[in-house]
């Protein structure tokens, strides 16, 4: 993952685990950089009845660094401390959570903000409230005006925001950590399976989020708001860090808690994967402790990533001219440790100068783009990354070429990439409302009732069906939701194999809801069938009933009792696609009960 | 916290902490003045820690291994707060 779990020690103690940093020119306030810090990683969203909260006995850091020695010019220092209202109840809600202030809400969360610059320390906000877990239609009812009521303007002129979110962070976790595994192409991978659609675990899960929006001149060194992209005042390092006291004392017959000593860095983030992916593991721990200042001791994992010797070797034949490529990896270096030198991309820079460090590198001189490209800088979208990072930036794809060397080419024109170099990927995509266009930019968090997706209840007023006149009463304001009228938009995994295929059958909107029955050509009785169910693709409605798990062989597909096709043929291994989206369609009912799908 | 915090904590009751290498057994006053160095060993896997809970009553509690025995030792609790009166607050 981008940074979770990326560490032993860390991966033992989640609140100050940095999952991920994002910084980037704001697209709606252009004339700010919002930097987003991360943690808690995998938050299950139904983890009750104590729901996720940052650690009161966390120091939570964001550094810039404007000068480029890699040591911090500007720092946001984040506190919290809970407050409980009711220490009888084992209730975090004891009624419906209607505002930030509602007595309701028993286990609340407060934060205060410390900037530290070449001025010194000075407190810009504190007793800022964090809003509650989205915990479900009843406990936070109204969860985006919640969350809205927590983003602060604070009189210094920053915006910030802190509290639970949708992980914006998409990535294959299942297929990268069995033995890097990548479906679309794990036909090709040492042992070897059917090529498959990516499949994000990450979709359905929630994170904690200090995100801070600040003018860029309140960033910079000179305090100006750069124009020109190729001035080095206009590149910004950033980087995260959480730290503990270096004492702890517990005093279970007091019930009491004592700390002393410094704060100790136990986690830090800057670029993602650097820690996940380039430092050996018997490293990651220390690194974690460490500075960016520091980093020129893992420059040679840098230049030599283990990855790139494990490609060509899980991937037989496929990367041949990585395998050969002994040099030193100065375009990873320039990317992740010094920033990417004028004259190498045109029109961009964000170089830092010659100490290595890792850290997210923001010229904020570039505009935001207008159409964001999730390859950044890899497919011209220069304000993208390795140029800082958006939410929706696909880092994994696009360290995932450079490292197989799509980005060698930077520094030397003569080597000539892998064709697979600039296709392999994990192959997944965010799903709609992992994002939001404003301010803290991650999407509402996935609420504890509603997931997994798979839940067959949902609230009326999530979408679902209006009663008929005559209808029960649903005191409760739920109902038992078809399954069908909800959007789709998680992945489908396909059960193929061997003797084994799957059709998938695109329909046209009006059939959105409808069986497509299956029978085994010769026997038309004996008949099985699947609803057509919205499954958006890049967020625009796609209509299909899936089949999957279908025995090699021939069949016929039925709507309302009419043959709609014959002989349609299913191969091993292959997934049969019918598009009857321009064919004229009998009128149809739509199936009325709850049943396998 | 600040050293003013902690000599504050310790007089009222719990949290203030302090880590020693090594605390002797004889009166402090008979020992040589604590000098200031660098650490140049690594934190052993069994730290020696002692933290004072009464700054008044001068009790102290030494944990070690995996017990822990609370003394009334005012020496030792004036010793500590002294070394704790040096410290600075480390970014």
């Amino acid at each position: 993952m981008s940074s979770h779990r990326e560490a032993p020690e860390i991966s033992k103690d989640p609140v100050a685990d940095n999952t991920d940093v994002y910084a980037f020119v704001s697209p709606d306030r252009p004339d700010t950089v919002t930097i987003i810090t991360n943690y808690i990683p995998l938050e299950g969203p139904a983890g009750g009845p104590n729901f996720f909260e940052f650690g009161d006995d966390v120091r939570y850091s964001i550094y810039i660094d404007n000068d480029g020695d890699a040591k911090p010019d500007v720092v946001y220092q984040f506190s919290f401390a809970s407050r409980l209202r009711n220490p009888n109840t084992f209730l975090y809600n004891t009624g419906p959570i209607g505002s930030l202030s509602d007595p309701n809400w028993n286990r609340r969360q407060f934060y205060s903000i410390k900037r530290k610059d070449r001025h010194g320390t000075k407190t810009i906000g504190s007793g800022l409230a964090s809003p509650p877990c989205n915990i479900g239609p009843r406990s936070t009812p109204h969860y985006p005006t919640l969350a809205q009521a927590a983003v602060h303007h604070l009189p210094t002129g920053e915006t910030v925001f802190a509290g639970q979110r949708n992980d914006g962070f998409f990535v294959d976790l299942g297929s990268i950590f069995d033995l890097g595994d990548l479906r679309p192409f794990q036909n090709l991978h040492l042992i070897p399976t059917p090529a498959a659609p990516g499949v994000d675990p990450l979709k359905d899960l929630n994170v904690h989020t200090i995100a801070i929006q600040v003018p860029i001149k309140h960033l910079t060194r000179d305090g100006s708001r750069p124009t020109n992209q190729a001035s080095a005042k206009a590149v910004l390092g950033i980087w995260g860090g959480a730290s503990r006291r270096r004492v702890k004392v517990i005093d279970a017959a007091n019930d009491a808690r004592g700390e002393s000593g410094p704060w100790v860095q136990v986690s830090r983030l800057g670029n993602p994967l650097f820690n996940e992916v380039i430092v050996p593991l018997g490293k990651k721990d220390r690194w974690n402790g460490s500075n960016p200042v520091g980093d020129w001791a893992y420059a040679a994992n840098v230049e030599h990533p283990e990855l790139a010797k494990l490609l060509p070797v899980l991937y037989p034949g496929v990367f041949p001219n990585l395998a050969g490529l002994s040099a030193a990896r100065a375009d990873l270096v320039a990317i992740l440790l010094t920033g990417l030198p004028s004259g190498i991309v045109p029109g961009f820079q964000n170089y830092t100068g010659k100490t290595l460090a890792d850290m997210l590198r923001l010229n904020v001189a570039i505009p935001p783009a207008a159409h964001p490209k999730p390859l950044g800088i890899l497919a011209g979208d220069l304000a993208g990354y390795p140029n800082g990072r958006r939410v929706g930036d696909d880092v994994v794809t696009i360290e995932l070429r450079a490292i197989a060397g799509a980005t060698y080419p930077l520094v030397n024109p003569s080597f000539t990439p892998d064709g697979a170099a600039s296709l392999v990927t994990d192959g997944v995509s965010p799903g709609p409302g992992r994002y939001q266009s404003t301010f803290p930019y991650l999407g509402t968090p996935h609420s504890g009732f509603d997931t997994p997706s798979s839940y067959r209840q949902t609230r009326r007023t999530s979408g679902g069906p209006t009663p008929a006149a005559g209808s029960p009463p649903d005191p409760g304001g739920i109902m038992t939701e078809h399954y069908a009228d909800r959007s789709h938009p998680e992945q489908v995994v396909l059960e193929i194999g061997e003797d084994i295929g799957a059709i998938v059958v695109y329909t046209p909107a009006e059939l959105h809801g409808a069986e497509i029955e299956i029978s085994a050509s010769g026997n038309d009785r004996e008949r099985t069938h699947k609803d057509v169910l919205n499954r958006p693709i890049n967020s625009r409605p796609t209509y299909a009933a899936v089949f999957d798990k279908i025995q090699e062989g021939s069949y016929t597909l039925w709507i309302g009792g009419a043959a709609i096709a014959r002989d349609v043929v299913v191969a091993g291994a292959s997934i049969t696609e019918l598009d009857w989206r321009d064919l004229p369609m009998p009128v149809v009912q739509r199936s009325s009960a709850l049943h396998a799908h | 916290m600040n050293r003013r915090n902690f000599v504050k904590k310790a007089g009222t009751a719990v949290t203030g902490a302090a880590a020693l290498g090594a605390v002797g057994a004889a009166s402090a006053n008979a020992e040589p003045e604590a000098e200031v160095t660098e650490p140049s060993a690594a934190v052993p896997s069994e730290t020696l820690v002692a933290y004072v809970r009464d700054l008044d009553s001068g009790e102290v509690t030494v944990a070690s291994g995996t017990g822990e025995t609370t003394y009334r030792d005012k020496a030792l609790v004036k010793r500590l707060v002294k070394a704790a009166r040096s410290s600075e607050e480390v970014v």
